[in-house]
């Protein structure tokens, strides 16, 4: 029984060291083709300043060229972008007690397989109109890897702020079950508990901005991401503060 | 006159030559003195710092005891808060909070038209 416990808790803590891994791995392709990415994009800015300056079948033909390149770095940069997101939201996602965290990834898997398939769509393209009508595709799609990306950049930050918050009751638990506990102390961690509960209260007010119902009512999807921020931070200070206080406990009384 | 003579007349066997000095060690005469006062100044300061390190070790338990002294309810050497069970576990949640890197955040141009 003991060997099996033993067992389960390597297994879990070499996928916590394996899921860093993948972290930085997808850190470091990110950074890559977000550099290629870039790159093309300034010289597509270029080729499309020659065109309108020339309006030429030339020109038209590189231009065109050089968006479907744009496209194909923008689609490998997106690509590696939803994998980090999702790579990250495994790490915490135990601490999601509601289905956000699972919905939130398998939406942008979803869509992760969606970019996959537009490589040999876009290498297809070869006049204007095609362009048109694989633009008004990706723009359907990417309102909603954006809806997705915001929902993920503030469930990741609940769910790491979460196991800080279990963390921190499981410690205080101990502490109370000290010799050295008395009425002075028990002052001291009720007041500890209460702003604890005020960093929960903001986590629950940033939840607000995850939106996983329809598409239709949200335009700008940043603004909820930009929203739910400052909550985010709030109780994020308010947890060091929490921190600090415990430490004066420890210093004090045990 | 004769009698002066005989004096003078030693056989010339019977006289002692002062015999040459040997050197009983040539080890002392090759040493060079620098090289044997530097030898004891370096012992000199060994010796001065194996009895400073011994002074400071004991420095903190003299400290503790005048400490004792003074207050005499601590008879106990006080355990150091950093080294608290509790204060590891805090500064491990501590650093959990600080050392978590946030999703950066990324935009691409939607529409890439002429």
């Amino acid at each position: 029984m003991v060997f099996l416990i033993l067992f389960l808790l390597l297994l879990l803590k070499s996928n916590f060291i394996l899921s860093q891994d993948l972290i930085s791995q997808y850190q470091s392709d990110l950074s890559y083709q977000q550099d290629l990415y870039n790159q093309s994009y300034n010289l597509y800015l270029q080729k499309s300043t020659v065109h309108q300056q020339y309006n030429s079948i030339a020109t038209e033909k590189e231009l065109i060229d050089s968006i479907k390149e744009t496209a194909q770095f923008r689609n490998s940069l997106l690509i590696t972008y939803l994998n980090l997101i999702s790579a990250k939201l495994d790490v915490y996602k135990s601490q999601d007690i509601s289905p956000n965290t699972t919905t939130i990834q398998n939406v942008l898997n979803q869509q992760n397989i969606w970019l996959q398939n537009q490589p040999t769509k876009i290498t297809s393209i070869s006049n204007k109109s095609q362009l048109d009508q694989y633009n008004q595709q990706f723009s359907q799609s990417y309102k909603q890897i954006q809806q997705y990306i915001n929902n993920a950049l503030i469930q990741s930050q609940v769910n790491h702020q979460n196991l800080i918050i279990s963390q921190i009751k499981n410690l205080l638990l101990k502490i109370k079950a000290s010799p050295n506990f008395d009425s002075q102390a028990q002052n001291w961690i009720v007041e500890i508990e209460s702003q604890l509960n005020d960093s929960t209260n903001f986590i629950s007010q940033a939840l607000l901005q995850v939106k996983t119902d329809s598409l239709e009512s949200y335009h700008n999807y940043s603004d909820l991401y930009q929203e739910a921020k400052p909550l985010l931070d709030s109780s994020k200070q308010n947890l060091f503060k929490v921190i600090e206080n415990i430490s004066g406990v420890i210093k004090k009384f045990i | 006159m004769d009698k002066y003579n005989q004096n003078i007349d030693i056989p010339h066997e019977n006289i002692t030559k002062p015999s040459p000095k040997i050197p009983t060690s040539t080890s002392i005469k090759k040493t060079n003195p620098k090289i044997i006062a530097l030898i004891g100044l370096l012992g000199l300061g060994l010796l001065s710092l194996i009895v400073a390190s011994i002074a400071q070790s004991d420095l903190p338990n003299r400290t503790n005891l005048s400490s004792s002294k003074l207050n005499q309810t601590s008879v106990e050497t006080p355990i150091s808060v950093s080294d608290n069970p509790w204060q590891i576990e805090l500064n491990s949640i501590l650093t959990n909070l600080t050392s978590e890197a946030q999703i950066p955040i990324i935009s691409v141009e939607e529409n890439l038209t002429f």
